[in-house]
C-alpha cells in the first residue's frame, strides 16, 4: 500500500515546517516522551496535536485522505488496518503503550502481553461528545507527559469555539452539515459529535432534526435536505469517487432551495469523529464558509 | 405442481393492490402538503417549488424504475432458464450481477473517470465477462444445467471475494458503493427511467421475436434440431439479451439479485406452463414484487437513521419465499450426470500420495511459521525468523497458523462427508448454506441489543447451522435430496446471509468493518488458548469421523443399496449431519463463511485418485490444511503490514483451482 508520492512530498514538507516550529516553540519535552502507538485516528491526531510523534499509527494512507491535519510525521510506522493493527510488527519492537479504542479492539487482554494497552475513546464514554473529547485529551496528555500542552490545546479550542460563536452570531439560518456517500445520499450530522458540539456552543441551529445513529449521523437521500428549505448546506470534503462531477447533472440537488440560492459551501476534509484539533478546524472552516467577514477572528490555535 | 388449475392472476392482482395501497400511503405521508397538486407535480412541476420538484424527480421515477427493473430481471431469468433448460438459472446464479459489481468496485478505485463516462458500460463489461467465464467453464459439459449453475456460483463467490478484499482496504471510500451494491432505488431524475425504458423495451421486443423458437426448446433438443433451428445461435442470442438487460439494471440501480430467480419460479408454480405464459406472468410478478418491496422500504425509512437498501430487502423477503416454494417446485427430469467425476481411475499407491501431501503440509506450516517480515530500524523486510525470536513466533504466528490448519481440516472433512452422503460432488458446507447459517446466527447476535442473553457466538452460530440443516432436510426430504434442489436450498439460505450482510454494510455503521473482517475469515483474533481449543475440537471430530468410513463407502451407492448392505440409513445420516454441523460451526467461527475449502479439498483429493472413503478423508483433510495455512501466510505477508483474511485468500486461490478443475468435469 504505497502512498502517493506527491502527497508524501507535500506531507514531508509540511512536517519539516511543523518540526522546525515545534523545536523553537518548546525544546526538550521530547526526551521524556514514551513511544506510543495509536490504532485510532482520533488518538493519533491528538498525540500529534500535543507535539508527540506517535511510534506507529494505523492505516496512514487513509488518514491522509480523511483526517489530513495534523499530518503524520514521516518516522511514524504504519500499523496496518485500523481494526487489526499488525501484531507481528508490534511484537518485534513493542512500544511503551498502545492506545486502542472500544470499536476497533476486542482483545486488549491478549495485546497486554506485548505492551501496556489503554482503551481511550471519545465515543464509548457516557459523557457528551465534547466533554468526552476533553477527557480523552487530558488522559492522552497524562500518558505522554504533555499536560501543559493539553491545557493550552483545550484553551485554544475554547477560544476557537468562542470566536466562532461570535463570528456566527448574526447568522440566523439553520445549517445542514453533510458529507456525500454517493451522488444521491449524504451523511447528515446531528447531535452527539463535533457538529452537535459546535451547534450547541454557537448560535447555529442544526437543520437536521431527524434520528441519528450512535455516532450522531444519519445516512439519507439528498431530497431530505429540502425539509428545512431556508437552510444553508455545508459539505465536508472529500467527495467520494466522482460525486462532485455527477452533482452537476443531479436535478434534485440543483433545485434544492439552498443550491438555487447559492447557500452551499464546501469545506476541506475534517474528521468528524476526531479530537480537539479537528474541532478547531471545523470551527474555522464553518466560520470561513458561513461568515466570511468574521474570518480573521478564529486563528487556529494549537 | 399443486395449483396447476389456477392462474397466477390472483397473485398479480394481490401484488398490484398492495402496490397501489402502499404507494398511496407513501404519497400521502411524504407529500401530504401537496395534496391536490400531485398530478401537476408529476407531470410538470413548478421549478421554484422544491416540494413539487422532489415529487417529480423521486417518487414517480422510483416507482417506474422499480417496476421496470423487476420486469427486466424476471425477463432475464426467464430467458436464461429457458435457454439453459435450467430452473436455477438467473442473473445472480450465472454470476452476472457479481461480475458487474466487481467491475464497478475496481473502476471506482482505479479509474474513477470511467465511472463518469459510463457506469453502465463498466457494469456490462463485468457482467458479460463473468457470464462468458461461466459459459467457458461449462462448455465442455455442453452447458449441462448443474455445471452452469455451479460455475456461476464459483464465479460469483470469486467476484465477491475480490470485492470484499478491496472493501477491507478502502472502506471509507467505498461507502457509497455499499449503498449502490445493495440496490438502493432512490432516484433523483428521470434519466434512469428513460435509460431503462429504452433498453428494457428493446430487449422485450427482441425476446418476443425469439419466443417461438425458444418455446421449441421445451421439446427434446433433438426434435428441435430436426425442426431446423440452430441451437447454438438461438442460445447465444437469448442469453445475450438476458445478460444485457441485467447489466442495464445493475448499472442503473445496483444489485437486486433475487427477482430473476424467484419471479419465473413463482409464475411456473402458480400455473404458468408454456414459455409464453411463463414470460407473460413472470414479468408482472417480478415488477410488482420489487415495487411492493420498495414501497415497504419507503414506508419504513422515516423511522430509521440507517438506509434500507431495497435490493437487499428483496432478498431478505425473497429467500424464505423461495424456501417455501421449493418442495412445490417441479424441477423436471434434467437430473445431471455428475457421477462421472466419481469414477476416475483409481491410483495404485494412494498411500504414497498421502505421504506426499503430508510432507507438503509440514513444509507449508514451517514456511508459514518461519518466514515473514522482520522490522529493522523503521522498515520491515521479508526474512526468516532467527531462533532467538522463537517466543515471537510461538506467540503471534503459531496461533494463526494452527487455527488456519484446524479450520481447513474441519471444512475439508465436512465437505467430504457431505459429498459422500449426498452423492453430489458439488455439495459443501459453503455451497449448501450451512456456513451461511452460522454467519446469520453470529450477525443476529451482533445486532441484538447487548446483554439480552448470556449467548456466545458459538451458541448462536450452532443454532444457525442447525437451522439451515433443518431447512435443508425439510425442503429436500420428499425429493430424496435431489442435487439441484439441495443446491437451490443452499443458494436461498446463502442469499439470506448476503441480504443481511448488505443491510449491515449499507447502514454505514462503523461496526460494519468488524463484521466484514470476520465474514471474510481472518485468523487475526486467534490466541494460543483459543487455538488450543480449536485444534482439540478438530482432532476429536476427526477421530469421530474416520471410523465412519463404512457408511461413507456405502451411502454414495444410494439408499436402497446401502440399506440392503445393512446400513441404518436414518441413523447414519443423522450422525453424519450432526458431525457436519459441528465441523462447520467450529471452522466457520474462526475463518468465516467464505473459503471454498470444503468444496475444494474433497474434489482435489479425488482428482488425485484418492477414491476410497478413508483415503479421501485424510487426503482432503491434508489439502484443507495446506490451502488454509498457505492462504493465511499469503494474507499476512502480501501487503504487510496490511493483512488480508485467510478466508478471502483461500477463496481466491481455491476459486482459481476450482475453475480450472471444472473444465474436466
Amino acid at each position: 500500500m504505497p502512498r502517493h508520492l506527491p502527497v508524501r512530498i507535500a506531507a514531508v514538507t509540511r512536517l519539516l515546517l511543523l518540526a522546525v516550529a515545534l523545536t523553537f516553540a518548546n525544546g526538550a519535552v521530547a526526551g521524556a516522551t514514551p513511544r506510543i502507538a495509536a490504532a485510532n485516528w482520533t488518538v493519533a491526531e491528538t498525540l500529534i496535536a500535543l507535539g508527540v510523534t506517535p511510534y506507529a499509527v494505523a492505516d496512514i494512507p487513509n488518514y491522509d485522505t480523511w483526517v489530513q491535519s495534523p499530518p503524520i510525521p514521516p518516522e511514524t510506522l504504519d500499523l496496518g488496518l485500523r481494526n487489526q493493527p499488525n501484531l507481528e510488527l508490534l511484537a518485534q519492537k513493542p512500544p511503551d503503550l498502545l492506545i486502542s479504542s472500544a470499536l476497533f479492539s476486542k482483545d486488549n487482554a491478549r495485546l497486554e502481553r506485548l505492551m501496556p494497552v489503554r482503551l481511550i475513546d471519545n465515543f464509548s464514554s457516557d459523557l457528551p461528545y465534547f466533554e468526552a473529547t476533553l477527557e480523552m485529551t487530558r488522559e492522552i496528555a497524562r500518558l505522554s507527559h504533555t499536560e501543559a500542552r493539553a491545557e493550552s490545546l483545550i484553551d485554544g479550542t475554547r477560544r476557537a469555539l468562542d470566536a466562532a460563536s461570535q463570528a456566527l452570531e448574526s447568522l440566523d439560518r439553520p445549517v445542514y452539515v453533510v458529507q456525500f456517500s454517493d451522488s444521491r445520499h449524504v451523511r447528515v450530522f446531528g447531535e452527539g459529535n463535533m457538529v452537535g458540539t459546535l451547534m450547541a456552543r454557537t448560535s447555529l441551529d442544526n437543520a437536521w432534526t431527524g434520528p441519528t445513529n450512535a455516532w450522531g449521523y444519519a445516512n439519507v437521500s439528498i431530497d431530505r435536505l429540502a425539509e428545512t428549505p431556508d437552510a444553508h448546506i455545508v459539505v465536508i470534503k472529500p467527495f467520494p469517487r466522482s460525486v462532485d462531477a455527477e452533482l452537476a447533472n443531479n436535478h434534485i440537488w440543483s433545485r434544492l432551495p439552498a443550491v438555487r440560492a447559492g447557500r452551499v459551501s464546501e469545506i476541506e476534509p475534517v474528521w468528524i469523529f476526531g479530537g480537539l484539533q479537528s474541532i478547531q478546524r471545523l470551527a474555522h472552516e464553518l466560520v470561513a464558509a458561513l461568515a466570511p467577514e468574521g474570518r480573521g477572528d478564529t486563528g487556529e490555535a494549537s | 405442481m399443486i395449483r396447476r388449475a389456477r392462474s397466477p392472476l390472483w397473485l398479480v392482482l394481490l401484488l398490484a393492490a398492495a402496490t397501489v395501497v402502499l404507494g398511496y400511503v407513501n404519497l400521502a405521508t411524504q407529500f401530504g402538503d401537496l395534496q391536490g397538486q400531485w398530478w401537476q407535480a408529476i407531470v410538470s412541476p413548478d421549478d421554484a417549488r422544491i416540494r413539487q420538484v422532489i415529487l417529480h424527480f423521486t417518487l414517480a421515477p422510483r416507482l417506474l424504475v422499480a417496476l421496470m427493473s423487476g420486469a427486466a430481471l424476471a425477463l432475464a431469468g426467464c430467458l436464461m432458464q429457458q435457454v439453459l433448460r435450467n430452473p436455477l438459472a438467473s442473473p445472480a446464479t450465472l454470476g452476472v450481477t457479481s461480475g458487474a459489481q466487481m467491475a464497478l468496485v475496481i473502476a471506482t478505485l482505479w479509474a474513477p473517470g470511467w465511472m463518469l463516462a459510463g457506469r453502465e458500460w463498466i457494469a456490462l463489461a463485468g457482467g458479460v465477462g463473468a457470464a462468458l467465464l461461466v459459459l467457458t467453464l461449462s462448455w465442455r459439459a455442453r452447458l449441462a444445467p448443474m455445471v452452469v449453475v455451479l460455475s456461476g456460483m464459483v464465479v460469483s463467490l470469486y467476484a465477491g471475494a475480490v470485492s470484499s478484499a478491496l472493501l477491507i482496504f478502502h472502506q471509507q471510500s467505498l461507502t457509497g458503493l455499499f449503498i449502490w451494491g445493495s440496490g438502493a432505488l432512490a432516484q433523483d431524475s428521470w434519466d434512469d427511467t428513460r435509460f431503462l425504458a429504452l433498453r428494457v423495451g428493446l430487449v422485450l421486443v427482441l425476446s418476443l421475436f425469439l419466443l417461438r423458437p425458444l418455446s421449441l426448446l421445451d421439446l427434446e433438443e433433438e426434435n428441435a434440431k430436426s425442426l431446423g433451428i440452430s441451437m447454438r445461435k438461438l442460445r447465444f442470442a437469448a442469453l445475450g439479451l438476458g445478460i444485457f438487460v441485467t447489466a442495464c439494471v445493475v448499472s442503473a440501480v445496483g444489485v437486486i439479485g433475487f427477482i430473476g430467480l424467484a419471479a419465473p419460479a413463482i409464475a411456473r408454480l402458480s400455473g404458468a406452463r408454456t414459455l409464453r405464459q411463463r414470460l407473460g406472468w413472470s414479468l408482472p410478478i417480478g415488477a410488482l414484487l420489487l415495487a411492493v418491496t420498495d414501497q415497504i422500504v419507503q414506508a419504513l425509512s422515516p423511522f430509521t437513521a440507517a438506509l434500507l437498501p431495497t435490493g437487499a430487502m428483496t432478498a431478505a423477503f425473497g429467500a424464505p419465499l423461495l424456501l417455501w416454494l421449493l418442495p412445490r417446485l417441479s424441477l423436471g427430469g434434467t437430473r445431471p450426470i455428475t457421477s462421472r467425476a466419481m469414477v476416475l481411475p483409481r491410483r495404485v499407491h494412494p498411500s504414497r500420495r498421502l505421504w506426499l501431501l503430508a510432507s507438503i503440509a509440514i513444509a507449508v506450516v514451517i514456511l508459514a511459521l518461519g518466514f515473514g517480515f522482520v522490522l529493522e530500524g523503521r522498515a520491515a523486510h521479508p526474512a526468516w525468523m532467527g531462533l532467538d525470536d522463537l517466543g515471537l513466533v510461538i506467540d503471534w504466528r503459531l496461533p494463526r497458523v494452527m487455527t488456519a490448519a484446524a479450520a481447513g481440516l474441519m471444512l475439508a472433512l465436512a465437505g467430504t462427508l457431505l459429498q459422500r452422503m449426498t452423492g453430489n460432488p458439488m455439495a459443501s458446507p459453503e455451497v449448501l448454506g450451512i456456513s451461511a447459517g452460522v454467519a446469520i446466527g453470529v450477525i443476529a447476535l451482533m445486532l441484538l441489543p447487548l446483554g439480552v442473553a448470556p449467548l456466545s457466538t458459538s451458541v448462536t452460530g450452532l443454532a444457525g447451522a442447525i437451522a439451515s440443516m433443518l431447512v435443508l432436510v425439510a425442503c429436500n426430504r420428499r425429493s430424496g435430496f435431489a442435487p439441484e434442489r439441495l443446491l437451490l436450498t443452499g443458494i436461498a439460505i446463502s442469499s439470506m446471509l448476503d441480504a443481511m450482510r448488505a443491510i449491515v454494510l449499507a447502514s454505514d455503521d462503523p461496526r460494519a468493518q468488524e463484521l466484514l473482517s470476520w465474514l471474510t475469515g481472518s485468523t487475526y483474533y486467534a490466541s494460543l488458548e483459543s487455538t488450543g481449543w480449536v485444534v482439540v475440537v478438530a482432532l476429536v471430530l476427526m477421530a469421530l469421523v474416520l471410523p465412519l468410513q463404512r457408511w461413507l463407502t456405502l451411502l454414495p451407492l444410494g439408499a436402497p443399496t446401502a440399506k440392503a448392505l445393512g446400513v441404518d440409513i436414518d441413523r447414519s445420516r443423522l450422525t453424519l449431519l450432526a458431525l457436519v454441523a459441528l465441523l462447520t460451526v467450529a471452522a466457520t467461527l474462526v475463518v468465516g463463511p467464505l473459503s471454498f475449502v470444503g468444496l475444494l479439498a474433497p474434489h482435489m483429493a479425488r482428482l488425485m485418485g484418492l477414491n476410497r472413503a478413508r483415503h479421501q478423508l485424510i487426503g482432503a483433510g491434508l489439502l484443507g490444511v495446506i490451502v488454509m495455512v498457505a492462504a493465511d501466510w499469503l494474507g499476512r505477508n502480501l501487503f504487510f503490514p496490511y493483512q488480508l483474511p485467510a478466508g478471502v485468500v483461500a477463496a481466491l486461490i481455491g476459486g482459481l483451482y476450482f475453475m480450472w478443475g471444472l473444465r474436466r468435469l
